[in-house]
């Protein structure tokens, strides 16, 4: 435990030394979630912004789990992970602090643009109220844990930060858009919508749509939390093997 | 026999490629034991077995009479000279993490670091990102961080390579001073000089397998042959200049000399204070034969030479 926290307390402190990062992770949902605002508000009703959360969310964790996996990376690629490994840290902890230091990011993002959406949505709150909030940034977070666990995957196996990342796009694209994060499933071609059935996040974001402007629909809300919790095991456990496998191969 | 490093029968291949033939190895508290070996031969992964820090396929290590774990790392500290750096902390706060790392307090760990910066030269640099420092700099903190969680065993990868010659007498000390309070110390180098200046006994890592220790005296003598080169310059008369130092007696026992352009080389000593007797009786009767010397230089046994001769 100890490990845990002071490899946690190094990963905060590294984000927040690359300011920019900061800044861009940011931006990007800041400027998508204004847009789309802006641009369907009037025809789809005032609560428009907060339907479009999710989307600017998921996006936001996306951006900062991909620094992350692409500084843990970096910490495989130049070898300061033998450093870290040469004291009592399992090879899960080091993987395992940064990916969750990320949840002090996603939820200070997730807090913002909640509170964007809510002034776009000329003050109508979400309809679970500020558990549903707390819920729907901890879908966020866990899918954004899983989605940088495959960019460590990547990033690792390639021995490069830049493989992570591009990864972490790779895989981001075709989890969002095959989701009803921008369209709703009733809407979609009958093959794309069974296509973004079997994708996972379908899950996350019916049950984050439900909390920010349903209210607490119980049996979506725990299937999303199950399926994103599923994400991030497999993808946690997928990484610490990728990890421990390169390093036995002494690939560092 | 519990305290120390022991390393019985370790073997490790790469992609079927052996690296170590089955290496024995003992390191008792209080002792530097040497190993020397060229580029290639196997010493960094020797050294991460030797830490924990990798598996062997076959053979056993032990630190202080138990076996590698996340749970003996305290017991041993290591260098690792490939391991690069987070580049956006600084020296102070990468041994701060270290020695948090290993559950020290924060306030001990701030006080452990400060210290051990200073007594390695990098005190008035310790607050500065890692990303600004020299490589030899770099090679100074990693000694510290090997030091710094204050192990019982030291396993050090080549810690002076690429450091000035006043930091690697700063980091000489400090490994003689390690050994002073009991500290096992296990040091991988291609400097004999170094070895020279640390080591109780020495041992070579040539392909894959470690010779029978030595003393580093013992080691110097059994390396082959000192040198010395006598300039004679462009008006030099190389081949006369052999026979005037055959005649007076100057090459005698196993002295073998060669003739070069301009110079002469004399091969075959194994003591430097004979050969440096052995300069300057040829010097005077070269001098004495008006074959004017311009310069005299006299070169330890290599490295290579050693290795060669332990092949």
């Amino acid at each position: 435990m100890n490990s845990f926290r002071v490899l946690f307390g190094r990963y905060v402190r590294h984000t927040f030394r690359l300011v920019f990062l900061l800044f861009f992770n940011l931006a990007v949902a800041v400027f998508f979630l204004l847009v789309m605002s802006g641009t369907f508000g009037r025809l789809q009703g005032p609560n428009y912004p907060l339907v479009m959360l999710p989307f600017a969310l998921l996006s936001a964790a996306f951006s900062a789990s991909s620094s992350v996996s692409g500084s843990l990376t970096a910490d495989f690629s130049s070898g300061y992970i033998y450093r870290l490994l040469a004291t009592p840290c399992s090879i899960f902890t080091v993987i395992a602090s940064p990916l969750l230091a990320n949840l002090v990011f996603v939820t200070v993002y997730g807090l913002l643009l909640t509170g964007i959406a809510v002034l776009l949505a000329h003050g109508e709150l979400p309809a679970a109220g500020p558990l549903g909030v707390l819920v729907c940034l901890l879908l966020t977070t866990l899918w954004g844990f899983a989605l940088g666990g495959i960019g460590v995957i990547f990033g690792v196996g390639g021995r490069n930060p830049q493989l992570a990342q591009l990864a972490a796009i790779s895989v981001f694209y075709p989890l969002v858009y095959l989701s009803p994060a921008l369209l709703p499933l009733e809407l979609m071609a009958p093959w794309l919508a069974t296509a973004t059935r079997l994708n996972p996040t379908t899950y996350i974001v019916i049950a984050m749509r439900s909390l920010l402007v349903g209210g607490w629909t119980w049996g979506g809300v725990l299937l999303g939390l199950g399926m994103a919790a599923l994400l991030a095991a497999l993808s946690l456990s997928a990484a610490a093997k990728a990890v421990s496998t390169a390093l036995h191969r002494g690939e560092s | 026999m519990d305290k120390g490093l022991l390393i019985e029968g370790v073997t490790k291949a790469y992609g079927g490629k052996p690296v170590l033939a089955g290496v024995d190895l003992h390191v008792p508290a209080g002792q530097i034991i040497g190993v020397l070996g060229v580029n290639g031969t196997g010493k960094t992964t020797l050294a991460r077995i030797a830490s924990g820090l990798l598996k062997p396929d076959s053979g056993a290590v032990r630190l202080e009479g138990r076996e590698p774990s996340r749970h003996t790392r305290a017991l041993v500290g290591v260098t690792l000279p490939d391991a690069g750096w987070d580049q956006l902390h600084s020296a102070q706060e990468l041994v701060e993490l270290h020695c948090r790392l290993f559950g020290w307090s924060l306030h001990a760990a701030r006080e452990r670091a400060r210290s051990l910066l200073l007594a390695v030269g990098l005190g008035p640099v310790a607050e500065r990102r890692v990303r600004t420092y020299s490589f030899g700099m770099k090679r100074r903190l990693d000694f510290t961080l090997a030091t710094a969680h204050d192990p019982p065993i030291l396993v050090l990868d080549e810690p002076t390579n690429g450091i000035d010659i006043r930091g690697r007498e700063t980091i000489w000390n400090e490994i003689r001073r390690q050994r002073s309070v009991g500290k096992a110390i296990l040091l991988f180098s291609q400097d004999m000089d170094e070895v020279e200046h640390c080591a109780d006994l020495v041992g070579f890592l040539v392909t894959g397998r470690l010779g029978a220790h030595q003393t580093p005296a013992d080691v110097r003598r059994l390396s082959g042959s000192f040198r010395v080169r006598l300039r004679l310059g462009k008006e030099g008369r190389p081949q006369q200049a052999l026979q005037v130092l055959r005649e007076a007696g100057v090459l005698a026992g196993d002295a073998e000399a060669f003739v070069g352009d301009e110079h002469l080389e004399i091969t075959g000593g194994t003591d430097m204070e004979a050969m440096a007797r052995l300069s300057t009786d040829a010097v005077s009767a070269l001098t004495r034969a008006d074959h004017p010397v311009f310069s005299v230089s006299i070169a330890p046994p290599t490295l290579e030479q050693a290795v060669a001769q332990r092949i």
